[in-house]
């Protein structure tokens, strides 16, 4: 993984979103939030953008606090094509 | 990660068209307007007799069309649909009859702002305000609930009807209703209206163009991307305004236009809040029901019953201002979007 990589997280809806930022802030994660990347979607939701060490506390906090995602990806840059993770 | 690139060309060509389709015929100040043009449509067919307003607008048609082609193409048709269906239409009726006491869609009044109507910059005001209540709801736990995966012929269902629709007024025109007089009666040729409209609903679907998602992204997560699609709406429409001579500065008489500021700040709140509700401004609903996504091809007919409604009633604006019934739909809009959000929220939280 090289320092460009980073995961980005979608949702059902808008306030799982934001429901997601609010608990990941609280347990001081440190993620963005931002409109869902063209490449994975003509949709125009928000998603969860985070570092992909992060992944397990994300998936954790996602469980932990009821908060329901759809797909979890890994971009390598930008502007390339993501890889599923989840 | 964000192209601003696609986002500006897909502004530009609808500022372009929304200031040129007034050259080749469409009214003052209308070049593109997607609550007008759906009011023309139930007009055209009949939901409503307000007989300076009925026209099938080949623009609405070849947003659809745009969107639907170009989806396929791109391997994002996605049929989805099911959530929240009675709410959603009622809400787009409501987002409707807000638009019509305003006279204007956000896109319109984004092109009545670049042809230096000041009445829009109330809208505008209103519209931001109504993007912001909005955003609070979302805030506070409003969600409309997720959609499901249908089967692909649901998605064809609008798309379809639009196809229906357009191949029955080139052959039968004189089926339907069509204004002689007034802002129906000012038209484009049908296959430039069409083209311009294959253009737009293409270029909106590539770059997700909405002026709702523009503000919310704003107020929420301080994101400027869509709002630069805003910016190139207004900038190309000005420049095509002013090349045309089409540019007024003023408040007074200015084209299909009020100067009842209260109610052109309330009517588009009221726009501004059922977006954000629904995911998307009426242009964002019509790209949507393109790309399959039956939810938004219900809030399309919620909004075909939104300008029947709000003709048939004498709810709509009108140079002379926002009539008492219509100032009471607006109020009544409001009662009824705020009720719905806060039951959903209550019931969210627990």
């Amino acid at each position: 993984m090289t320092e460009r990589d980073f995961c980005v997280i979608t949702f059902p809806s808008t306030h799982f979103a934001l429901r997601w930022e609010k608990q990941a802030k609280k347990n001081n994660i440190s993620i963005k939030i931002i409109p869902v990347p063209r490449q994975i979607s003509s949709s125009c939701g928000l998603a969860g953008r985070f570092s992909c060490n992060e992944l397990q506390k994300i998936e954790h906090l996602c469980r932990e606090h009821e908060i329901p995602f759809e797909n979890i990806f890994r971009f390598n840059s930008e502007k390339s094509n993501p890889q599923t993770l989840k | 990660m964000h192209n601003n690139r696609l986002v500006v060309i897909a502004g530009l060509v609808v500022g372009f068209f929304g200031a040129f389709l007034v050259l080749w015929g469409n009214p003052l100040n209308m070049g593109i307007c997607v609550a007008c043009f759906v009011r023309d449509i139930a007009g055209g067919i009949g939901l409503h007799r307000a007989e300076i307003v009925q026209y099938i607008r080949p623009e609405i048609i070849g947003f659809i069309w745009g969107a639907f082609l170009l989806s396929i193409f791109n391997g994002e048709f996605k049929v989805r649909g099911g959530s929240a269906p009675l709410i959603r239409f009622l809400l787009g009726a409501i987002m409707m009859i807000g638009a019509l006491a305003f006279l204007g869609c956000p896109l319109r009044m984004i092109l009545r702002l670049a042809a230096g109507d000041l009445n829009a910059l109330v809208g505008f005001l209103g519209f931001s305000g109504g993007i912001w209540v909005g955003s609070q709801f979302l805030k506070m736990g409003f969600s409309l609930g997720p959609s499901q995966v249908l089967g692909k012929i649901n998605g064809l269902i609008i798309p379809g009807l639009m196809l229906i629709l357009f191949v029955l007024f080139i052959s039968l025109p004189d089926i339907f209703f069509s204004s002689t007089e007034g802002p129906g009666s000012s038209r484009a040729p049908i296959l430039l209206a069409l083209g311009a409209g294959l253009a737009v609903g293409s270029l909106s679907q590539r770059s997700r163009l909405c002026t709702a998602g523009a503000l919310r992204d704003l107020f929420l997560i301080k994101n400027l991307h869509l709002f630069i699609g805003i910016i190139a709406i207004f900038s190309a429409a000005l420049v095509g305004n002013l090349i045309l001579g089409n540019f007024s500065i003023g408040f007074a008489d200015q084209p299909v236009s009020h100067t009842d500021y209260l109610w052109n700040f309330l009517g588009l709140g009221l726009v501004g809040i059922t977006a954000v509700m629904l995911g998307g401004c009426p242009l964002r609903q019509l790209i949507l029901s393109g790309e399959g996504n039956t939810d938004s091809g219900l809030i399309f007919f919620g909004m075909l019953a939104g300008a029947a409604i709000s003709h048939n009633f004498g709810l709509a604006g009108s140079p002379g201002g926002l009539g008492m019934a219509g100032q009471i739909a607006v109020i009544g809009g409001f009662i009824i979007t705020f009720s719905i959000a806060g039951t959903i929220i209550i019931v969210n939280k627990k």
